[in-house]
């Protein structure tokens, strides 16, 4: 990297801080914001990092298509949340949280914490964040709070998710190939990962209730908080694929357990608490629509089964993999020498293992079944569509060029430039920043498993270079990126569009940058007192 | 038209409409079907830029 300098370094910072800039001070949309952030880094990476018209042309070109891949998820997301709407399916859905348990607090973590982590354990592309922050505005949340509880809540699952696939991209850009090297970067992932977790636990019961919520619900945190990344731990020691499907899937069972328990099964419901929205009429005493929770929950089961029957079963994926949408692009290279190789097939859909598919079969099955039943009645299809559009439509555009926006920044070295800039004025403290890095992959991609791929093997240069352990450096760019995906401004928008609170971003992003940005520190003070004392 | 072009809802989903424009175009025009594509695709995407902007100083005004 011969392009790195102290002016180069500044420039490529301004997009970001632009983006947070009018998100965070001027209180803008995504929507808005975006273009901004896009235009600077549009004149900068032609006027200052050598970028061509056709270079940017394809750069922009590549970003909207994964925007487009985005909304392909978002989109049926929002369908099954408004086929339920409809249907008044979340009168039961409340109902049974009622019958689970009384106290509300764990019904929150149990679809906030619980659930979400196990819809991350099993389809991960944003899924858990589109589907389950709807489903705690079904339970009275408020939108703002139920998208903070569902991207904290989802966080630490990012890295061993959706069948590992972040972490086998870190594995396989870094080059790691000695096993006693791969199982110490997945333990340092975990320790990362549960640091998130717990965290996540504790976050959700404050912002419930404060101090006092955190007391009452202390056993349960401590025993989900213990399945979830001390089961990963030594799960990824075993199978780093199904690691955190498994301990998912076991929490699921168990939290169902502690809802039995006398002491969590008693009426809790803190009335002023700033999470709910009492203004919202919500009798959960009795079910009215007489649906029944069997029935209201078949759009989520169908969904959990058509994609563990999909992943898991291997020939059967492999037979729906055949199908692809992509577009091939070709390469381009900076007048600084920054090179993006040609592309064959550049992010296909795989049209029937995708996410989306998944999402709109789900939603496709809850409309006839809650049709056929009478829960839809005359006009609901035409009140559904009309919906979904009026979700949809205008985040497409925040979707597309803030993903456009990123791809610019990588595509013409201005990532890459932040990432060394930064390695090279830390040195040794570098430990410190690790976890930073990841982070600032996350949030440039909104994917723990694009930072990965982005900043993988430049972490493990970096630890090559400073003779620093490379297990923990690379633990902490997976755990960073897990963190900081909740700092995203994509993984926001997925859920401000699905709750239908468009242009509330910036409320939302303040509040997890208080927890997660903390978090992020904490992992680095860990990675540099380890990499100065070993 | 002009009520509608003159809601955030309005333009912003014109915006939306222009952004997938400009995938379409530019990827013509990268594809090798001339500069005329790559241009037309431009002028979206600044199309799909100034209408999200335009809405944002609409409703700092309000």
């Amino acid at each position: 990297m011969d392009n790195v300098s102290v002016f180069n370094w500044f420039i490529a910072l301004i997009p970001i801080l632009l983006l947070l800039y009018l998100l965070l001070k001027s209180k803008w949309g995504v929507a808005q914001a975006a273009p901004v952030g896009l235009a600077f880094a549009l004149v900068s990476g032609m006027t200052i990092f050598g970028g061509s018209w056709e270079l940017l042309s394809t750069e922009v070109a590549k970003g909207l298509w994964n925007g487009i891949l985005v909304m392909s998820v978002v989109a049926p997301a929002i369908l099954i949340y408004e086929v339920a709407h409809e249907a008044k399916a979340f009168d039961p859905i409340r109902y049974g949280l009622r019958l689970f348990s009384k106290n509300e607090l764990l019904q929150i973590l149990a679809l906030g914490w619980v659930f979400v982590s196990f819809l991350q354990g099993v389809t991960g592309f944003g899924v858990p964040v589109a589907v389950c922050a709807p489903l705690l505005v079904g339970i009275g949340v408020r939108p703002t709070w139920a998208v903070i509880i569902a991207l904290t809540g989802h966080a630490w699952g990012n890295t061993f998710g959706t069948l590992a696939v972040a972490w086998s991209a870190l594995v396989f850009q870094s080059g790691i190939n000695d096993p006693e090297l791969i199982s110490q970067t997945a333990f340092w992932a975990c320790v990362f990962t549960w640091i998130m977790d717990f965290a996540a636990g504790l976050a959700i019961c404050w912002f419930y209730n404060g101090l006092q919520a955190v007391r009452s619900m202390a056993i349960p945190v401590l025993v989900i908080t213990l399945l979830h990344g001390g089961g990963q731990m030594i799960f990824a020691q075993i199978n780093p694929t199904l690691a955190n499907f498994v301990v998912s899937s076991l929490t699921l069972v168990v939290i169902f357990f502690i809802g039995r328990i006398p002491a969590f099964n008693k009426s809790m419901v803190v009335e002023d608490s700033q999470v709910m929205d009492r203004t919202v009429m919500i009798d959960d005493q009795k079910d009215v629509s007489g649906m029944g929770l069997g029935q209201a929950v078949v759009p989520y089961v169908v969904l959990t089964v058509v994609t563990l029957v999909v992943l898991m079963i291997a020939p059967l994926k492999e037979m729906l993999s055949v199908w692809k949408i992509g577009f091939s692009f070709p390469g381009t290279e900076t007048a600084l020498g920054f090179v993006n190789p040609p592309v064959e097939l550049y992010s296909p859909i795989v049209v029937f293992t995708h996410a989306g598919t998944f999402l709109l079969l789900s939603a496709l099955v809850g409309y006839f079944v809650f049709k056929r039943n009478g829960h839809i009645t005359a006009g609901g299809a035409k009140r559904i569509t009309v919906n979904l559009i009026d979700k949809s439509a205008p985040s497409t555009v925040a979707v597309l060029l803030l993903i456009a926006m990123s791809k610019v920044m990588s595509g013409t070295g201005q990532v890459e430039v932040l990432a060394y800039g930064t390695a090279l004025a830390t040195g040794s403290m570098y430990g410190l920043l690790a976890p930073f890095v990841g982070m600032l992959g996350s949030f440039m991609t909104s994917s723990n498993m694009a930072s990965n791929i982005l900043f993988g093997k430049f972490q493990m240069s970096m630890a090559e270079i400073l003779s620093l352990n490379p297990g923990i450096i690379l633990g902490a760019q997976t755990g960073g990126s897990a963190m900081g995906n909740v700092l995203s401004p994509g993984n926001v928008l997925l859920g401000v569009t699905t709750t239908g609170i468009l242009g509330a971003e910036g409320e939302i992003l303040k509040k997890v940058i208080a927890v997660s940005l903390p978090l992020i520190f904490l992992s680095g003070l860990i990675v540099l007192f380890y990499t100065l004392i070993f | 038209m002009t009520t509608w072009m003159k809601s955030e809802f309005g333009q912003l989903t014109t915006a939306s409409v222009f952004c997938l424009l400009s995938f379409l175009f530019l990827y013509a025009g990268i594809r090798g079907y001339g500069k005329f594509y790559l241009g037309i695709g431009s002028l979206c995407l600044v199309g799909s830029m100034v209408l999200p902007i335009i809405s944002a100083f609409k409703k700092k005004d309000h």
